[in-house]
Formats: C-alpha cells, sequence, structure tokens
C-alpha cells in the first residue's frame, strides 16, 4: 500500500507541470486538432511570409503530439522562412515551439538546444520580456531532467522580469510555478509558501481560476503536510473560485487531490463520490491519463473497502486506459526515436556505417558459416558418398570374392577331375603293363620253366633234343629280356628326362617300326633345344597315347608324325591313314586314352582338332601346345 | 666253351649295381685269363678301386644310384686313357647307345649277352676293337644326316605345296584332299615355317629353286 501511494504521489508531478505551469502552453490536445490544421493550410496561400512564419508554428504546434516529424517540418519551414525573411523575433519564437516539441517528446537535449538559440536571439534583440517565456520553458525542461537548482534559477529569473514589469499576473504564475517545483521537491512548506505569495497576489486579481489554481495548490501542500483540515478547507474554497471556470482540467485536479485526501484519511465514500467527480470531468474532455489515474484511485478505495467486484471493473478499465495510454507513448517513442535520429544524423550515419560494416561482417560470419555449413554438408555428402562406394565396392568385392572363391571351385573340381582322368589313365597304363609283364614275360617265364624241366640232368637222352630246347631256351630269354626293356621304356623312359622329347619319340616310333605291323615316320623341324619338362612329358605321353589309338582301331598303315616349333609354340601334326571315326563316339566312348589326353592336353594349354570322318580314308590330328611358362600348369612326371 | 687265345692276363674291374650280374660274370670268365681285380657297386667306388689297382679293361652299368655310368666313362677316358671299357646295360635305346659309343668305348652289351659273346667282345677290347649287340647294330647304320629339302617336307606337305602354288585356295585344297580347312592352314603354316618363307611368292620361288614341283 506505501508503494502504491508513493506512486500515485508521483503521478500528480505530472499534472502540476502541465496543469500548474500556467506559463507554459496548454499541452492538451484539441480534439478538434486535424480540423485546425487544415484551417491554418488553407490560410497559408493568402497569407505573408510574417504571417506564414507564424501559421507554420501554429501547425507545427498542432502535430505536437501526434505526429513529430510533422511538428518538426513544420517548424522547420517556419524556421527556414524566418531566416530568410530576417525576423528575429519570429526566429526565436520558433525555436521556443520546437523546443516545446521536442521537450514533449522526450528529446530534451534538442529541446534545450532550440531554447538556447532562442535566448540567443532575444539577449541580442534586447526584449528581455520575451525572455520569460524562455527562462520558463528552460524552468520546465529542467525540472523535468530533475535539475532543481536550474530549474528554480530559471523561474526566480522569471519572476524578477516580471517583477521589475510590475506584471502582477505574470508574478502570481512565476510564484505558482516556484512553489509546484517545490512541491515536486517534496517541500512542502517552501510550496506552501509560494503558493500562499501567488494567492495574494492573485487575489488582488480577482482571476478566479488563478485563485482556484492557487487554492488548490494549497491545499495539496497541506495534504503533503498531512494538514487534512487546512487542505479540504482550502480545496472547497478552491472548488468555490473554480465553479465557473472554463479549465476543467484545475477542477478535475483539486477533486483528485481531494479524493486522495479523503482516501489517506480513511474516509473512503467522501474519497469515492469526490474522484467520481473528477472522473466524469476528465471523461468529459478525454484526457485518459488523468482518467486512468482516477481509475487507480477508485480500485484503490474498492480495495479498501473490500468491494473487490467494483475494484476488479476500475483496475479493468484502468488497464484498459493503461493500455492505450502505452499504445500512444509507445508512437511517441517511435517518433522520439526518429528525433534522435535525425537530431545525431552524423552519428547515426556512421554508425550505420558501423553497422553495415557489421552487417558486412555478420555477412561475412553468415557465408563463412554458411560457407562452413556446405563444407560441413559437403564432408557430411562426401562421406556418404564414400560410405556408398566403400559399401558397393565392398559388395562387388565380395561379389567378386564369391565369383572368384566359385571360379577357384570350378577350376578345382575342374582340375580334380583331370587328375582323376590321368590317375584313370595311369591306372589303365598299369593295367595295360601288369597285362604286358604278365602275358609275355609270365608266358616266357613258364615256357623256360618248361624247357629247362624238359632237359635231360643227366645228358642221356637224344642229345639233339636238349640241344633244341637249349636253344629254344636262349630264344625266350632273349623275348622277355627285350619285353621287359619295353615296359621298362613305356613306363618311364630313362631318356626323355635325360635327353629330351625328339629321342624318347624317335625311340618310340623306332620300336613300334621294330614290330612292323605300321609304319611311322616323323619329321621334326627346329627342335634342337630341349622344351619345357611338362611340355616335353605330356606331348610324349599325347602322342603315345594318339599312336596307340591308331594302332588299335584305324587299322593304318601309315602314320606321319610332324612337329614344328614357332616362336611361341609347337605345332603336333598326327597324320594317318586309316578308316576315320565320329568324334562323338570318341568323346561319348569315354575311353580311357582319349580322357589321358584331353587333360594331358589341358595342363600344359594346348588345343587340340581332329580331322576325321567315319568312312573316310584318313584322320588328321592337329595339337598346338603354347611355349609361354605364364600359366600355372599341375606338373606331373609320369 | 670258346678256346681262349694265349696271352698275358687281362686284369678287369666290374662295376655294376646289381651282384647277380656280377656274379653272373664270375661264372662266365674262366679266372686264368680274366683276373677280375675287384668289383665296385657305384662310379665312386670304382674310381677309388682305380687309383690303387691296375685295370685293364672296365665293363660298366650305365644305370647306378649316385653318378651315371656315362659319366663315369668320361671321367675313366680322361684320367685312364689306356683302359679299355665295354658297356654293359639293359637300355636299348638309340640315344643312349650312341652317346656310349661316341664317348670312345670299346663296346656295347646288353645285358641279354650270352657268354661267348662277351668272350669276344672282350677279346676284341684287348686288341682294341668295337663290338656291338647284334640287336643294336641297326641303330647305328641309321644315318643322322641333315635331311635334304625334299625330306624336310612330309608327302602330304608336298602334295599341299602343289596346290598352293597353283593358286588354289585352302577350301579347295581340303575338298582335293579330303581334309578339312583347318588341317590345311596347319599344313600351310607349317609349310611356310619349314621353307622359311614369308610370302607366296617366295614359297614359289623356294619350290623352283628346290626343284619340288
Amino acid at each position: 500500500m506505501h508503494y502504491r501511494f508513493t506512486l500515485l504521489r508521483k503521478i500528480p508531478r505530472y499534472l502540476v507541470i502541465f496543469c500548474g505551469f500556467w506559463m507554459l502552453l496548454s499541452s492538451f490536445q484539441p480534439p478538434d486538432s486535424t480540423r485546425r490544421i487544415t484551417k491554418l493550410k488553407s490560410l497559408l496561400k493568402k497569407a505573408d511570409q510574417k504571417t506564414q512564419v507564424r501559421i507554420y508554428n501554429r501547425i507545427s504546434w498542432q502535430y505536437r503530439n501526434s505526429s513529430l516529424d510533422k511538428s518538426i517540418e513544420y517548424g522547420q519551414k517556419a524556421l527556414d522562412l524566418a531566416t530568410e525573411i530576417e525576423d528575429d523575433t519570429l526566429l526565436s519564437e520558433t525555436y521556443d515551439y520546437m523546443g516545446i516539441a521536442y521537450y514533449l517528446h522526450g528529446n530534451y537535449q534538442q529541446s534545450l538546444k532550440y531554447y538556447l538559440e532562442s535566448l540567443l536571439i532575444k539577449e541580442q534583440m534586447q526584449d528581455t520580456l520575451s525572455f520569460v517565456l524562455t527562462y520558463n520553458n528552460l524552468a520546465i525542461l529542467y525540472s523535468r531532467l530533475n535539475n532543481y537548482g536550474e530549474a528554480l534559477r530559471y523561474f526566480r529569473k522569471c519572476y524578477q522580469i516580471h517583477e521589475s514589469n510590475e506584471n502582477k499576473t505574470q508574478m502570481g504564475g512565476s510564484l505558482n510555478n516556484i512553489g509546484s517545483l517545490y512541491s515536486d521537491m517534496d517541500n512542502a512548506d517552501s510550496a506552501l509558501f509560494y503558493h500562499q505569495k501567488a494567492l495574494d497576489i492573485r487575489l488582488t486579481l480577482s482571476d478566479s481560476t488563478d485563485i482556484g489554481y492557487s487554492l488548490k495548490n494549497m491545499a495539496n501542500a497541506y495534504r503533503m503536510k498531512g494538514n487534512y483540515e487546512a487542505a479540504f478547507e482550502n480545496f472547497k474554497k478552491a472548488l468555490k473560485y473554480l465553479k465557473n471556470t472554463d479549465d476543467q482540467m484545475v477542477v478535475a485536479n483539486t477533486y483528485y487531490y481531494m479524493g486522495i485526501s479523503y482516501s489517506e484519511k480513511g474516509d473512503y465514500d467522501r474519497a469515492l463520490r469526490v474522484l467520481k467527480k473528477g472522473l466524469s470531468l476528465v471523461e468529459q474532455i478525454e484526457q485518459n491519463l488523468s482518467v486512468r489515474n482516477f481509475k487507480k484511485e477508485i480500485a484503490a478505495i474498492h480495495y479498501q473497502t473490500h468491494d473487490y467486484k467494483k475494484a476488479y471493473q476500475e483496475l479493468l478499465d484502468f488497464a484498459e486506459l493503461q493500455d492505450q495510454i502505452y499504445n500512444n507513448e509507445s508512437i511517441k517513442r517511435i517518433a522520439e526515436m526518429r528525433t534522435i535520429y535525425e537530431t545525431e544524423k552524423k552519428e547515426e550515419q556512421i554508425e550505420l556505417l558501423a553497422q553495415e560494416q557489421a552487417k558486412q561482417e555478420k555477412k561475412i560470419k553468415s557465408q563463412t558459416l554458411s560457407l562452413k555449413r556446405t563444407q560441413t554438408q559437403l564432408i557430411i555428402l562426401t562421406l556418404a558418398f564414400l560410405t556408398t562406394i566403400i559399401t558397393f565396392m565392398f559388395l562387388r568385392n565380395r561379389n567378386r570374392y564369391r565369383q572368384k572363391e566359385l571360379l577357384n571351385y570350378q577350376q578345382l573340381r575342374y582340375r580334380e577331375s583331370q587328375i582323376q582322368s590321368i590317375i584313370n589313365a595311369q591306372e589303365k597304363e598299369r593295367e595295360r603293363f601288369a597285362r604286358d609283364i604278365h602275358d609275355s614275360v609270365g608266358s616266357g617265364l613258364s615256357a623256360l620253366k618248361m624247357n629247362i624241366s624238359n632237359l635231360d640232368p643227366d645228358n642221356k637222352g637224344i642229345r639233339s633234343k636238349n640241344k633244341d630246347i637249349y636253344s629254344n631256351s636262349l630264344d625266350i630269354l632273349d623275348d622277355i629280356h627285350k619285353e621287359i626293356r619295353n615296359i621298362s621304356f613305356n613306363l618311364k623312359p630313362k631318356i626323355l628326362a635325360s635327353q629330351g622329347l625328339l629321342p624318347v619319340l624317335e625311340e618310340m616310333i623306332r620300336r613300334i617300326n621294330t614290330i612292323g605291323k605300321i609304319n611311322v615316320s616323323l619329321n621334326v623341324f627346329d627342335f634342337e633345344t630341349r622344351l619345357p619338362t611338362d611340355v616335353e612329358i605330356n606331348t610324349y605321353r599325347v602322342l603315345q597315347e594318339i599312336l596307340n589309338n591308331i594302332m588299335k582301331h584305324s587299322n593304318a598303315q601309315h602314320v606321319s608324325i610332324q612337329l614344328t616349333k614357332y616362336e611361341s609354340e609347337i605345332n603336333l601334326m598326327v597324320e594317318d591313314d586309316g578308316t576315320g571315326f565320329d568324334i562323338q563316339d570318341l568323346k561319348k566312348n569315354n575311353s580311357y586314352g582319349w580322357d589321358n589326353i584331353i587333360s594331358r592336353l589341358e595342363l600344359i594349354n594346348g588345343k587340340h582338332e581332329i580331322d576325321t570322318m567315319p568312312g573316310r580314308k584318313g584322320t588328321t590330328v592337329i595339337i598346338d601346345i603354347p611355349l609361354q611358362n605364364d600359366k600355372t600348369r599341375i606338373g606331373t612326371n609320369t | 666253351m670258346i678256346k681262349q687265345e694265349l696271352g698275358q692276363t687281362l686284369k678287369l674291374l666290374i662295376v655294376d649295381d646289381h651282384q647277380i650280374l656280377i656274379d653272373g660274370l664270375f661264372n662266365m670268365l674262366d679266372q686264368s685269363y680274366y683276373q677280375i681285380v675287384d668289383q665296385a657297386h657305384n662310379a665312386g667306388e670304382a674310381l677309388e678301386i682305380l687309383e690303387q689297382k691296375e685295370v685293364d679293361l672296365l665293363v660298366c652299368d650305365l644305370e647306378m644310384p649316385g653318378m651315371p655310368g656315362i659319366d663315369l666313362i668320361r671321367i675313366i677316358k680322361e684320367r685312364y686313357p689306356h683302359i679299355k671299357i665295354l658297356v654293359l646295360s639293359m637300355h636299348d635305346e638309340k640315344s643312349i647307345v650312341t652317346e656310349a659309343v661316341k664317348l670312345g668305348i670299346n663296346g656295347y652289351l646288353l645285358k641279354n649277352i650270352s657268354q661267348d659273346k662277351l668272350l669276344q667282345a672282350i677279346e676284341r677290347a684287348r686288341h682294341n676293337k668295337f663290338y656291338i649287340s647284334e640287336e643294336l647294330t641297326d641303330i647305328l647304320a641309321e644315318n643322322i644326316s641333315t635331311k635334304s629339302p625334299k625330306e624336310l617336307l612330309t608327302v602330304r606337305e608336298l602334295e599341299i605345296l602343289k596346290l598352293i602354288v597353283n593358286e588354289h585356295t585352302n577350301k579347295e585344297i581340303a575338298k582335293t584332299l579330303f581334309i578339312s580347312e583347318r588341317t590345311v592352314e596347319s599344313h600351310r603354316k607349317n609349310i611356310f615355317r619349314k621353307t622359311n618363307s614369308k610370302s607366296l611368292v617366295g614359297l614359289i620361288k623356294y619350290t623352283i629353286d628346290n626343284k619340288l614341283i
């Protein structure tokens, strides 16, 4: 409660200033301001320049509460014209108007500047009387700035001027202002003193409104001192004097302070009655600021009397008004901001430049930031891209790996089958050798044993018989020996490793030709040097197998074998004059001999071609074997 | 039994990895005429004996563990040129026989040799003459001379060469000879290779020069 009262006491100070400083031109904005402005503007064309200056000032004045820009604009027009026509009086008057405009908008610095400009001109003009207005305005300005000492000094200057001119009306006004200033300074005694002096003068002048002012101010001073009896006495006197006044604001003000006084005294009924009277007055003259103050005070009283519903209602109204005022204040503040902008243009410009620079920096920063963001995005994108690539590559590699594995597996299977067919061929060969040994060596030995058992140990029998057996046995032994040499050679020709392919082929052919069933010829070209071991072994085995097949199946008389060496390959050509056959049969029959040929050729990357036809005479087998060792071969020494 | 010619007792060294063969030889040779000074089962042993004992004739196998008989012969021929050498081998391969013979041995005998043939070989060796088993005489008879141009090419190749020179295509040649084009192509390739021809013109020139047509 105490704070609220302190606050309430502060508000009247405005009222004191605006209502109490009579010298100051009315701060009330007439409701018909727009109409007046239009009318003033229409007067401009016909008026002379001096009048134009005055009209500009009036228009500026009319705009003072609504638009500072307009106010300043017209003030400037007045200023320009006054400067042009070199009318110092009008010029200083214009400065005064502009000072007030800036003051009302809270631009006190600018206000002070114009007041001082005005004062400067007036000093040159030696027009001391006209100083009063400026001094008064300066005093109000300083009091607003809480510079009470300076304010008081200017008010006193006003009083001194008026006193020297014996202008009692103005003297009363000045004393009133000094009293109000002391009230603002919470110096009730001094306030009472000056208001009393003002009243004394004013009572001699019989201006009832002025007298009412002074009485009201005295009453408030008494209230401040806590002397409510004196306060009420003066309030009532004031109201009597103000009965017929045009200035409804001072009446409302009287009611306001009366109400506060009653409220402070605890007489809420009377306080309420008085405040409502004042309220209706300010509502009539649409003084929202005052209405608000009344509402707040009334709400407080309702609260005190526990009539919360009414208190709430009043507070709602108060809040609404507060919003309105605040909005108006906001508009004003915006205007003030503009003013500040105007007045401190250069600084503003510098600041603007600085801001621009800052903006640029900010922009650069944001650009850098966005660049960083872009970089980050790029990095993220790159990472994402890389991840995708890696994943892709990983998958592909895995796929490749799988394919490779599959291929390896297939190759492995293929090699396995190759090895299997070689093993099979070897088994087949062993079978053949076993049969050869059994058939030739075995039967030969059996015959030999029979021969020996037929021999007569005592040499008693026919001498010629023994001799026959002896020579037959030696023949059998020779046959066995020969057969064993052949078997040994076929199993593993010693000369293949020691002397190479050509000698072993020659030997093989010689052996075949020795049998006499078939004539084999060998024609070689450029075979002076040895070939890779695996090529020699496998070529020999392949040729051996081909010759076996020819001898077994073709009924050929002649076989021609050609070995032609090229730079990077050897060409093997075997031609026979036997009966041709169906290649498909060869493959279908799944003969070990043929499988052996294919497997051995695979080992040395040999390519074969068979030129044959069933029933046709002559078959040619062509085999090309590369000599580069770049491909891994499964070595076999059989 | 062949009656041996009287003369100085011949000192023999037998080198073979098979004891049974050595024993067989012992039985076949009359010790009064042929003094078998020692026996060795490999080349190393043989060389050791040769450093200690005087030997006139070496009967040697070719296939032995360690150093091959052929290398032993080379060493002996170098160190002891006066020692006569007879090869007694299982191997009847032409290349093996030829290689040994080229080293200047005095005889090549297959192991199925009879006593009289053995003695015949030894006696020929004693008189620095050469002996070879009957089965192998054909081998040495074969001429290993360079082939003439006509022998360079096979019969089939000569046939094809004629057709090529007469500007027949592979297809025509294949039809004529009842063979496949691929076979003709292989033959053509081999003919060019063997005649060292780079072009058809070159091949024709070769054909004319060597009177192949």
